[in-house]
């Protein structure tokens, strides 16, 4: 009989609504979530900024020392597993941006390297520019031994058609998608998941475990198994090609806890690891 | 002549830039202190920034790109005039960083950044290599035309000595100070700030007012007579010496170290509500800074 894959789950702190990280390590911890991710986007609120940082410790500063991070990630018993790290790389300073956040995750010993587009709709005819950069992204990612996964984050990689469209022309190995589960509805209008993930199964890189609910394009990510995603097949579906992770936590938010504390937060992630318990996935 | 004041972003904590943007406009401010400093993370990152327009949609702002920023700053009808650039200055990529947010000055019309020292400035050997980056810099400021003012800050808040022997050592006419009693009294709670002042008063690039830097990183402006810093006192000896401003008011000390889930909501907020953000803390920060200029006659520029 075929073993299933022990599944390797990480807290994103895109759960914990724009805050401190910090804070976020420290309630994925509380809930029994050891590993996490990191945010080193180009630009977002309380990411960390690779070009600001020192390898050495500094006074303790985990904000601008890659010692004092890890430091301060023993302290709070979490690892860091996935960077999370979308850049405008249509541009060349963006590809740049990249590299460097693939280097801060090299010294961090973080192997998942997610990254996504972050795409502007005026581009569209200039998609050999795109994809050029990624190539360039993943031989940078092969050097430095990082699994590279791209965010399904509209654009050239919008449903599963564009992403294979992309990855057919990329044509490297290392390319793979980070399949956001609630993409199939909030990006794109009458798809089926089931078929999304069939095409793309050998593809995935990265699993960002986002449930949905309501319209096309409204913010909307309740707790997992309170939207409409089928989360038992997509991890069936995935056991059977043997991916056993990362499977990321993103809980982006809803209504209810627009404005709501770090509290409101941390109950959506404690009913999003205690539904995964009851449909068997998390051991 | 009338005394220019302006305020800073960090006097809003961490907080939603559009909502912060429109109050200081409110308030009738035209002028502000962006932050760029390295260990505000939620500030402004040049490092992160395209020099080019970029235009990205639903970004709701110059989110990448210096031009863009500009632009945005401009449809409150405000511009940048002063930058926190704080850095590590006791770290020798200190002038890597310093030259980087020079260059974001340019794209941001901004004549005068200001640094604080960092740490390890209490070891006897950082004063050289701040000293020395600070030289550095100071030659790229040159080059561009802006001005540098070095914080009152470690060592250099022990006195207008120190003060005066450290600017000597830098030897830049694009160096000046930033004279912020807070930070002295914050180092130095005995220090005869009057004293300090008359002797480095002709070397004043920008002023910070912001009271009393509490323990808990947050500072409070006070009232006129109930603060050890005489304000009405500091005005006058810098007007006699020619020096009307900048003067940054900033109300918060926004950045803490050590965050953790006991200080939520203050630093929390969701990625797509409406961005209250703190909305609590933008409307106490507004009354302050309100009042502050009432007591000391103060308009905003």
């Amino acid at each position: 009989m075929k073993t299933r894959p022990r599944h390797v789950f990480c807290g994103s702190q895109l759960s914990y609504g724009a805050t401190w990280q910090s804070v976020a390590w420290e309630q994925f911890a509380k809930a029994g979530m050891r590993n996490v991710d990191v945010h080193i986007c180009q630009y977002a609120d309380f990411a960390l900024v690779p070009e600001l940082m020192v390898d050495e410790p500094w006074h303790g500063m985990w904000q601008i020392s890659v010692a004092d991070l890890k430091t301060l990630w023993g302290r709070l018993g979490v690892a860091p597993l996935v960077a999370l790290a979308n850049c405008d790389m249509f541009y060349r300073e963006g590809v740049d941006l990249v590299k460097r956040r693939m280097d801060f995750a090299k010294k961090t010993g973080i192997k998942h390297f997610v990254t996504g587009p972050w795409p502007h709709e005026s581009w569209r005819g200039a998609e050999r520019v795109v994809y050029d950069h990624w190539k360039e992204i993943c031989d940078y990612a092969e050097l430095l031994d990082l699994q590279l996964s791209v965010e399904t984050h509209g654009w050239t990689m919008n449903n599963a058609r564009e992403c294979l469209e992309t990855i057919k022309n990329i044509n490297r190995k290392n390319f793979k998608v980070a399949f956001a589960t609630s993409d199939t509805y909030y990006r794109n209008k009458g798809l089926n998941q089931k078929e999304e993930l069939k095409a793309l199964q050998e593809h995935i890189g990265a699993v960002f475990l986002r449930d949905f609910r309501g319209e096309y394009h409204k913010w909307n990510f309740p707790a997992l198994g309170d939207g409409i995603v089928d989360f038992p097949h997509i991890f069936g579906e995935l056991d059977k090609v043997g991916f056993q992770g990362p499977y990321l936590l993103v809980l982006e938010g809803h209504p209810e806890v627009f404005n709501g504390t770090v509290g409101q937060y941390h109950q959506d992630v404690l009913k999003s690891v205690d539904y995964l318990k009851r449909i068997g996935v998390w051991e | 002549m009338q005394n220019h004041v302006l305020c800073s972003t960090d006097s809003y904590g961490v907080n939603k830039m559009d909502e912060v943007f429109k109050d200081i406009a409110a308030i009738g401010f035209k002028s502000i202190e962006v932050s760029c400093s390295q260990t505000r993370p939620p500030g402004i990152v040049p490092e992160c920034l395209f020099n080019f327009r970029h235009n990205y949609p639903d970004s709701g702002w110059g989110k990448f790109s210096l031009p863009d920023l500009a632009e945005w700053l401009h449809s409150f009808g405000l511009k940048a005039e002063v930058m926190n650039a704080s850095c590590e200055l006791c770290h020798p990529r200190s002038v890597e960083w310093l030259r980087r947010r020079i260059d974001a000055s340019k794209f941001l019309g901004i004549d005068v950044l200001s640094t604080g020292i960092g740490r390890g400035g209490e070891q006897a050997e950082a004063r050289d290599i701040v000293r020395d980056n600070l030289q550095m810099a100071c030659r790229y400021a040159e080059e561009c035309g802006k001005i540098i003012c070095v914080k009152t800050d470690a060592w250099l808040a022990e006195g207008a000595d120190e003060m005066l022997r450290f600017m000597d050592g830098v030897k830049s006419e694009h160096l000046k100070i930033d004279f912020d009693p807070s930070l002295i009294l914050y180092h130095n709670p005995d220090a005869d700030l009057t004293n300090y002042l008359k002797e480095i008063a002709r070397l004043v690039g920008c002023v910070h007012l912001r009271g009393i830097m509490k323990k808990n990183g947050r500072s409070e402006l006070p009232q006129d007579g109930s603060c050890p810093v005489n304000y009405r006192k500091l005005f006058s000896l810098l007007n006699e010496n020619g020096f009307y401003g900048p003067f940054c008011l900033e109300t918060d000390y926004a950045y803490f170290w050590e965050p953790s889930s006991a200080q939520i909501p203050l630093t929390h907020g969701s990625w797509q509500a409406p961005w209250a953000f703190d909305s609590a803390g933008l409307r106490e920060r507004s009354k302050k800074i309100r009042e502050f200029l009432t007591a000391y006659d103060l308009q905003p520029g």
